[in-house]
């Protein structure tokens, strides 16, 4: 854990560097007030580089959980690994494929891995929530869902 | 007081609009589905929930998220009552008496007594609220630039320093969101600042976008690590949900303590429902002459902390409406929802909506009555809910993420933003970092920097000012004390129970 939040600190301390820099460079416009756009950033990244030093110098003792047994922790990154990719699909077809395709493959996907059984049921309920949450938010809610540039819509 | 009267006679003709009354009921109901629910927290369920407001007048939309919000409060009391299974943080104390009176087939007056002790705690705290809220935004009246920077630097560090077990990693937390803050055209000089030549990034980052990213994505992301086979199926039999007389009489003396307790620490900036809960608990027992009951099925150890959670929700209030300072992430969500619909929070909310105002004061009494209606009777529909497997419930969550997103903006962008910061909750869940101040600090940072930087003209570029004017001197003193403050009352510990053993 403390070996893992040092590796953090790190990762923190680039991205606040670079939060910093990206600050430190912003153009300083001729009518500004005092402090101008990029003071208050180079107050926030500064923070958080002292804040990123801070953790790697005294990463916090682990808390009183119990710790998992070694090799525990990537086996069960599994799922959410999956349903994430599956997620990342939905977003990526979104457009393509249309909300109606998209995203009942996305609910047979994650049906699926979270171990609904037998499958043909698994398309019954994705079918199912697809047309149920596009009545509820498409029509009753008005919110814009795609058609699909498959199928003509834009 | 006459006042009073008057704003509130105009609080319910707003709140008791047909409109309006359909929003709460709508709100009282998917409030208490939301708190049901196993696996997804009220500030999940609220967050997924922000799309659906888009368009609405201010008014209906935080009539709907104050039901949402009691709602969820109610739904959580019930699963911790039933199954053992604290819908939510709050509620988890409730699962000492609770459960253990549902085990002894008591479960029906644990649930009245929880309904009715939050309906008398909310009554009440109202009542409180309103005495309190407007003498304290017409202090902050006076507030200038400098007092508001200070206040808000107030605000961000009483929530850091009570939400995690490291105040480092709290505070990371809460630089992030406040960085988040700064993506976008600076207002004052038109600058673009880290927008990588999005077009799209001009905006900011979305508060939607990240809101449920952060709480809801990352929810499920978490849960799904360990979903079950089957369903948590409860062979509790709830009986008749009332109570006698007598079980009331003595609930009662525990339902003021609790009221009391819960609005005190609801005001406190970022000190929750969920502290408040558990201070009343403790009080409860220490107080009683009988202590050794609690634990075992005693009815006060269900009264008391349920209507100091309910109490705390009305608290919270206070800060929220009268300085525009949220002490939760429920009412951060609420507060980025106001600002999402143009209106500016802050001490002239009452001037300048009071529909807004006292339309959302009054439906708290509405809702508060809906749901203690809704709730007696319901109960056994809210039960069978508990029954609808997590494997059935996680991709619906995802999804109504995914609509939520995208019907709102249309672009692709803020569906893989939102993504990312499901991912980036997902990690700071399972490694200590608090998600609130994150959202907290993206709700604040823009009126923060804005304040700061008028504060700074105002005393041509001096940050002395900060500290020579007085009354934001005593909101800087607070706001580092509050950061020290569990430092110091550990200090405190060690040295009480080191004297002793010299």
């Amino acid at each position: 854990m403390i070996a893992h939040d040092r590796a953090a600190a790190l990762v923190i301390l680039a991205a606040a560097a670079a939060y910093f820099l990206g600050a430190w460079r912003l153009e300083r416009p001729a009518m500004a007030d005092p402090l101008g756009p990029s003071a208050f950033p180079l107050l926030l990244g500064g923070s958080l580089l002292l804040l990123a030093v801070l953790l790697f110098l005294f990463p916090p003792r682990p808390s009183g959980e119990p710790t998992q047994p070694a090799g525990a922790g990537t086996a069960r990154l599994g799922r959410p690994g999956l349903v994430l990719g599956l997620l990342v699909a939905n977003a990526l077809t979104m457009e393509w494929l249309g909300y109606g395709l998209s995203t009942s493959a996305f609910f047979l996907g994650a049906l699926t891995v979270l171990g609904e059984r037998p499958w043909p049921r698994g398309i019954l309920y994705s079918l199912a929530f697809t047309a149920g949450l596009y009545l509820v938010f498409a029509r009753a809610l008005h919110l814009r869902l795609p058609v699909g540039t498959l199928f003509g819509g834009h | 007081m006459e006042e009073i009267l008057g704003h509130m006679a105009y609080g319910f003709s707003v709140a008791l609009a047909p409109v309006n009354l359909g929003y709460a009921l709508l709100g009282a109901l998917v409030g208490t589905l939301i708190g049901v629910l196993p696996g997804i927290g009220p500030v999940s369920g609220i967050a997924i929930l922000i799309p659906i407001l888009y368009g609405m007048p201010p008014a209906s939309a935080m009539i709907l998220l104050t039901g949402l919000y009691y709602g969820t409060m109610y739904g959580g009391s019930t699963t911790s009552i039933l199954v053992n299974v604290p819908g939510e943080a709050s509620s988890v104390v409730t699962t000492l008496d609770g459960y253990q009176m549902a085990l002894q087939g008591r479960g029906g007056p644990a649930l009245a007594i929880a309904a009715i002790g939050s309906f008398i705690a909310g009554t009440i705290s109202i009542v409180l609220m309103m005495l309190f809220a407007l003498p304290l935004a017409r202090l902050a009246l006076k507030f200038g630039p400098a007092e508001y920077f200070s206040l808000m630097v107030l605000g961000l560090s009483s929530v850091t320093s009570l939400a995690g077990a490291s105040l480092t990693k709290a505070l990371i937390s809460t630089v992030f969101g406040l960085m988040l803050a700064t993506v976008g055209v600076d207002l004052s000089t038109g600058t673009a600042r880290y927008t990588f030549n999005v077009p799209q990034l001009l905006d900011g980052v979305s508060f939607i976008v990240a809101a449920i990213g952060l709480f809801a994505i990352s929810e499920v992301l978490l849960a799904i690590e360990e979903v079950h086979a089957g369903t948590r199926r409860s062979a509790i039999t709830v009986g008749r949900v009332w109570l006698s007389w007598r079980e009331f009489k003595e609930s009662l003396g525990a339902i003021l303590r609790g009221t009391g307790i819960g609005f005190y620490i609801g005001v406190l900036p970022a000190a929750g429902a969920t502290i408040a809960s558990f201070m009343a608990y403790n009080v409860e027992k220490r107080i009683a002459k009988d202590p050794d009951r609690f634990g075992k099925g005693d009815i006060r150890g269900v009264a008391a902390p349920e209507s100091a959670n309910n109490a705390a929700v009305v608290g919270n209030m206070v800060p929220l409406l009268s300085l525009g300072i949220p002490g939760s992430s429920t009412t951060a969500l609420m507060l980025g929802a106001l600002m999402m619909l143009g209106v500016q929070p802050g001490p002239l909310l009452f001037q300048k909506h009071p529909d807004v105002t006292w339309g959302l004061i009054a439906s708290m009494y509405v809702s508060n009555t809906m749901l203690l209606i809704l709730n007696l009777p319901l109960v056994g529909l809210w039960v069978r809910i508990l029954d609808i497997p997590e494997r059935i419930l996680y991709p619906l969550i995802l999804a109504i993420s995914v609509i939520g997103i995208y019907g709102v903006s249309g672009s692709l962008l803020d569906l893989f933003l939102g993504i990312g910061f499901g991912l980036v909750g997902y990690y700071m869940r399972r490694h200590d970092y608090p998600l609130a101040p994150a959202v907290l600090g993206l709700v604040l940072g823009g009126i923060m920097e804005q304040s700061l930087r008028q504060a700074l003209v105002l005393s041509d570029g001096s940050y002395f000012t900060l500290v020579a004017r007085p009354l934001s001197l005593v909101l800087l003193i607070l706001a580092a004390f509050s950061l020290a403050a569990p430092y110091l009352i550990d200090a405190l510990r060690r040295l009480r129970a080191a004297a002793p053993a010299v």
